[in-house]
């Protein structure tokens, strides 16, 4: 069956179900109304212009260009992971750049050559849409590890200092900080994996059946994007507190304060 | 080593912290098998001799010599296996005793000690502890019982310079003056206590540093 097209009365038409958030925000006074607004145009605006460049990527398909457009969201995503924890920009946006790019490029080149086996590796059609979605996907995860990390080894100063005082090394001092973020930072994917198909049907998956793919490449395209976003997540995360240990702690292995933004 | 090169050289050591001076300018020796006691009242900044030797603060006028070498980033690290160090700050654990003793038995240095249990069992004897501590939470033993699972730590790592911070301070007398005994009677040794309970200061073994007034 083809996917049916949605006009522009369409979209309209969808929108008119707003009407129950707006009309929960405005009777419940939750205040939300005006950051409600703003996120729906921000949304529909930013699709648009998305999809207008990624109709034109898919036409030129340049490597080049599609390197570069990756790169660019890796950049994106660093600004975010930076922004919303409580480190200091400056300390952590090279080494978490460093770390997204190392894992979003190898897990991505992974897939494209031995499991799609692609004629063109970086192929925009799966290079930039696979790699947005390993993007979007570890960019939650790391967030949580570092800030996890970090957080956790300013309120347990004087713990980690003890295991440096007996002899261990950074590394050893650092290891249960390190498997807890970790952990914390693997678990929203965990969950994800283990309720997906039950509770909820996965995006990705049910966008490609509305497209008309069948059910049973769908799932398998499902399960590549998951082990990807498992691995990326992993990679990111270990990555990024390897990455910034070098700056974040003083030749003592002590670890700076100056490095925290409150 | 010389022989009557200090194990410890404390040389003009000033240390401030936001304007108000810590430490100023203080000189003294420590040699091996000596037991030195840093005496003062609380609060005025006792505890940052051990933070410098062991790296945690760094040193802002004079300098500190171990063994004939100044205290730095690459000295750092052979003083923190040499050591043994009870800090005065208890929260340094979690999770089950003998899990808690484990990891910190598991690491490079410390590995070749992990078979303790005869030592550990004794110590226990001693600390006045019974073997079931080793079951329960660290975090919801009482102070007392912490600073003796660290005083249990320290005494496992058999090195033979102890860091002692306050290590008493939860203890009642009869334990306390027993503690005090145990670690000045051991002539090999070298002991640096800070303390500010008088009857480490009553021990004529200790050399005694005042700090303040």
């Amino acid at each position: 069956m083809q996917t049916p097209d949605i006009s522009i009365i369409s979209l309209l038409l969808c929108s008119l179900l707003l009407v129950v958030p707006f009309a929960a925000s405005i009777l419940f006074r939750l205040g939300t109304t005006r950051s409600m607004i703003f996120a729906v145009l921000r949304m529909v605006v930013q699709l648009f212009l998305i999809g207008l460049f990624l109709k034109y990527l898919f036409i030129w398909n340049n490597a080049f260009v599609n390197v570069t457009w990756l790169v660019t969201m890796i950049g994106v995503a660093t600004f975010n992971v930076t922004n919303k924890i409580k480190l200091k920009l400056g300390v952590f946006i090279f080494p978490t750049f460093i770390a997204f790019v190392a894992a979003t490029i190898f897990v991505l080149l992974y897939i494209t050559t031995f499991v799609l086996r692609l004629e063109s590796i970086v192929d925009a059609r799966f290079f930039v849409v696979i790699g947005g979605m390993l993007l979007g996907n570890s960019l939650r995860g790391n967030i949580i590890g570092i800030d996890n990390f970090y957080s956790l080894l300013r309120r347990n100063t004087n713990r980690y200092q003890y295991r440096l005082a007996m002899g261990a090394t950074v590394l050893e001092a650092l290891l249960p900080y390190f498997k807890n973020s970790l952990r914390s930072a693997l678990q929203p994917t965990i969950a994800t994996m283990a309720t997906m198909g039950i509770v909820f049907l996965p995006g990705m998956m049910t966008g490609q059946i509305l497209g008309g793919l069948s059910p049973l490449l769908a799932i398998k395209y499902q399960i590549v994007i998951m082990i990807a976003i498992f691995a990326s997540t992993t990679i990111a995360v270990n990555l990024t507190i390897l990455f910034t240990l070098r700056t974040c702690f003083n030749r003592f292995g002590i670890l700076r304060q100056d490095i925290f933004s409150q | 080593m010389n022989i009557a090169q200090p194990l410890f050289q404390f040389h003009n050591v000033s240390v401030r912290f936001n304007d108000s001076t810590v430490i100023d300018n203080i000189s003294f020796n420590v040699f091996k098998g000596e037991k030195c006691l840093i005496y003062g009242k609380s609060g005025i900044g006792k505890t940052t001799f051990f933070r410098l030797l062991l790296g945690f603060e760094e040193i802002q006028e004079g300098y500190i010599l171990y063994k004939g070498e100044p205290v730095n980033d690459r000295s750092i690290w052979t003083i923190r296996k040499q050591v043994a160090y009870v800090s005065q700050d208890l929260d340094v654990g979690g999770g089950p005793v003998h899990l808690m003793i484990k990891t910190l038995f598991s690491y490079g240095h410390t590995r070749s000690f992990s078979d303790h249990t005869t030592k550990l069992m004794e110590l226990l004897e001693f600390l006045n502890l019974d073997e079931k501590i080793l079951m329960e939470e660290y975090e919801k033993l009482s102070g007392g019982e912490k600073q003796r699972i660290m005083l249990t730590i320290a005494l496992l790592l058999r090195r033979d310079i102890f860091l002692l911070d306050e290590v008493t301070s939860s203890l009642d007398r009869e334990l306390k003056n027993k503690v005090i005994r145990y670690f000045v009677e051991n002539p090999a040794w070298t002991v640096l206590s800070i303390s500010h309970d008088r009857d480490w200061l009553k021990r004529k073994e200790f050399k005694v540093i005042k700090i303040g007034s």
